[in-house]
């Protein structure tokens, strides 16, 4: 019955990965790509460009590293609580979201440029953001690995807790002493 | 309206204080990040236009690997231990005359009278 529960969990986690990492990014660029923005009076069309005009590149990066994710996902939102796989995945899906960050800047989508009709181009690029982004997931898997170490020391002092438990009744059953 | 706009904007300015703080000392950090990401990325395969097979079987396999290794060790073992320990607990009670532990049996050990 737990196992079920946990495989319920798992493929909420799954979900919410899939809706994150894939779905809405995705959309999103495929979006911005499409969109025309026309500048009153004249009705031109503002041309924002993302990825040098490779939004291909951009989509399969999002789906692939996505794809690798959201089965990470799945395996630690249904490992129990507490437990060493549930850590160590958990320290494996940080590894995957930093790819996947990193991504955006290889595939060219965190340079966009915007050419505006009669005063030039502005360039936007986010790779200092993403670097930030990528300096915070260190912090965060420094957290995991003395989570993992903290679950280890857990799981020892358990199982000397265990040896010292007797469980069986000191006497018999008949009353006389063993 | 206004007060939403002051608090989206009072928002957008605590975050970008994070940011431009925390930026010396994480940024390098990613910068550091970004050297291992390259090296491995090169191994990656990543034939354009979308060959995603490499991928989807990754996907197949931790997703199948999941159910399975959950089937088998669903992590119930602690609860289950618990249990018994309480039932233990339970059973282990003292004699009614003399106050001695007789564990679960009828007899008392030392006063010989019956529980």
């Amino acid at each position: 019955m737990g196992g079920m529960k946990n495989l319920f969990r798992g493929f909420i986690g799954m979900a919410i990965y899939m809706t994150t990492t894939m779905l809405i990014p995705a959309l999103s660029f495929d979006y911005v790509d499409k969109m025309e923005i026309s500048i009153p009076p004249t009705g031109q069309i503002l041309d924002i460009e993302i990825a040098k005009g490779g939004i291909a590149v951009v989509i399969f990066w999002l789906v692939a590293l996505g794809l690798t994710i959201s089965g990470l996902a799945f395996f630690t939102w249904s490992s129990p609580k507490d437990s060493r796989r549930k850590v160590v995945f958990s320290i494996l899906l940080v590894f995957a979201n930093c790819f996947y960050l990193w991504s955006y800047k290889f595939s060219g989508a965190t340079a966009f440029g915007i050419q505006i009709p009669g005063l030039g181009r502005v360039t936007l690029d986010f790779v200092g953001m993403v670097l930030l982004y990528l300096g915070a997931y260190t912090l965060i898997i420094v957290a995991k690995i003395w989570k993992l170490i903290e679950v280890e020391f857990g799981k020892r002092k358990e199982k000397k807790e265990e040896k010292v438990f007797v469980p069986e009744s000191t006497f018999g059953k008949d009353g006389g002493a063993l | 309206m206004i007060i939403q706009v002051d608090i989206l904007r009072m928002i957008a300015e605590f975050i970008g204080v994070v940011f431009y703080y925390s930026r010396a000392v994480l940024s390098p950090i990613g910068e550091v990040m970004k050297l291992w990401i390259e090296f491995l990325l090169q191994f990656f395969p990543h034939n354009i236009p979308a060959d995603y097979n490499f991928y989807i079987i990754l996907f197949v396999v931790l997703l199948i690997s999941g159910v399975i290794i959950n089937y088998h060790w669903p992590g119930e073992k602690k609860e289950v231990k618990e249990k018994e320990k309480k039932e233990v607990e339970v059973s282990a009670k003292n004699c009614k005359y003399c106050g001695k532990p007789i564990g679960d049996s009828e007899f008392c050990p030392y006063c010989g009278s019956k529980n």
